[in-house]
């Protein structure tokens, strides 16, 4: 019995593993078809700034002004994939996944993938 | 009962553009193991009441039920409902194979509409024709694990020889889900249907007991 217990539970992890990988796979893809106009607005931003690193004083000024500029940049983006891409969201709502949460969570991997972009290029202009 | 064959109930459904009434105190059962057509003149609201009822669409009033218990937005509950779009949605660089494990369908359900299926497995939607999408599209959500399906005109640009293949589909899979269907191949539809209501164009929805006499009374044929 114990035995059968051990398989259930390995099977419902394994379930969940699968299902919590699909949804992480969905946001990532959502992410993926806007990436290419959000990370060119970040790089630019950071290329006007004088593109800092993590060991520049003035990065946290940047970061700030940045957060702003990409909040307003991804409003515009968003409002424009709802209006000439809407019908790519019924992907979506079938795995219950929200508009709202779409974009949120696409918002905060963007900020994510460019603040790991910047340390990437902190760290080899350090070494 | 079990919870598992409880109908799915909306009632309530009211839809306004401006001055214009689109629909009007609408009920609708759908019915589990069971298909139920909905048929309607072009623009009346077909489409935008199975939006309501699956939950992605404002309305200003709606009520959906299932085992006696209000949903709100179906489409969030996890295996109770997913519907067919009329216009593509899939995305063009996923694979294949990819989506059939999404979806949790298997490749012997897809076989009867997309020849050489096995080679494509591993290529992405956008080496396929229009028509092979949509189908592809169709059985995806049809298939899927759920308790209920809405399909929104899914005979669209479909050969003779497919629709009659995604007729008998639609007519296995009702055996053990609800399916809501709407296309203008209402002769189609009427086959393999056991429920019928008409969304007529003053925003009502009537059940339909005769046919053709209740179509042409409300001038949905000549």
């Amino acid at each position: 019995m114990s035995q059968s217990i051990a398989k259930d539970f390995r099977t419902s992890v394994g379930r969940f593993d699968l299902r919590f990988t699909a949804i992480i796979m969905l946001f990532l893809h959502f992410y993926k078809s806007l990436a290419l106009p959000l990370l060119s607005v970040s790089f630019f931003t950071w290329l006007l700034a004088g593109h800092p690193g993590y060991d520049d004083p003035m990065v946290s000024v940047f970061c700030l002004h940045w957060f702003w500029v990409k909040l307003f940049t991804t409003s515009i983006l968003i409002y424009l994939f709802r209006e000439f891409r809407r019908d790519k969201l019924y992907f979506y709502y079938h795995f219950g996944i929200s508009e709202i949460r779409l974009y949120i969570s696409t918002f905060f991997l963007d900020l994510l993938a460019f603040l790991i972009l910047i340390g990437c290029f902190t760290a080899i202009s350090i070494f | 009962m079990e919870p598992e064959i409880y109908p799915l109930e909306a009632d309530g459904i009211r839809k306004n553009f401006g001055n214009l009434c689109l629909l009007r105190d609408i009920y609708v059962k759908v019915e589990p193991c069971a298909v139920t057509a909905l048929l309607g003149r072009n623009g009346v609201g077909k489409s935008t009441l199975m939006k309501i009822i699956y939950g992605i669409e404002r309305s200003d009033g709606v009520s959906v039920r299932h085992g006696g218990k209000n949903v709100d937005r179906p489409y969030k509950r996890t295996g109770l409902i997913r519907y067919l779009p009329q216009h593509p949605f899939l995305p063009e660089n996923i694979k294949l194979i990819r989506l059939l494990k999404l979806y949790g369908t298997t490749v012997d359900r897809l076989a009867p509409f997309i020849s050489d299926l096995n080679d494509r497995l591993h290529k992405t939607l956008g080496e396929l024709s229009v028509g092979q999408k949509r189908m592809l599209e169709t059985v995806l959500v049809l298939t899927s694990p759920v308790k209920f399906v809405f399909l929104d005109e899914p005979f669209l640009g479909l050969a003779p020889l497919h629709i009659e293949c995604m007729k008998q589909l639609i007519v296995s899979e009702a055996a053990h889900k609800g399916i809501l269907i709407s296309d203008h191949s209402y002769k189609h539809v009427l086959e393999i249907s056991d429920f019928c209501y008409l969304l007529r164009s003053d925003g009502v929805l009537s059940p339909v007991k005769d046919i053709p006499g209740d179509l042409k009374k409300w001038g949905y044929i000549p």
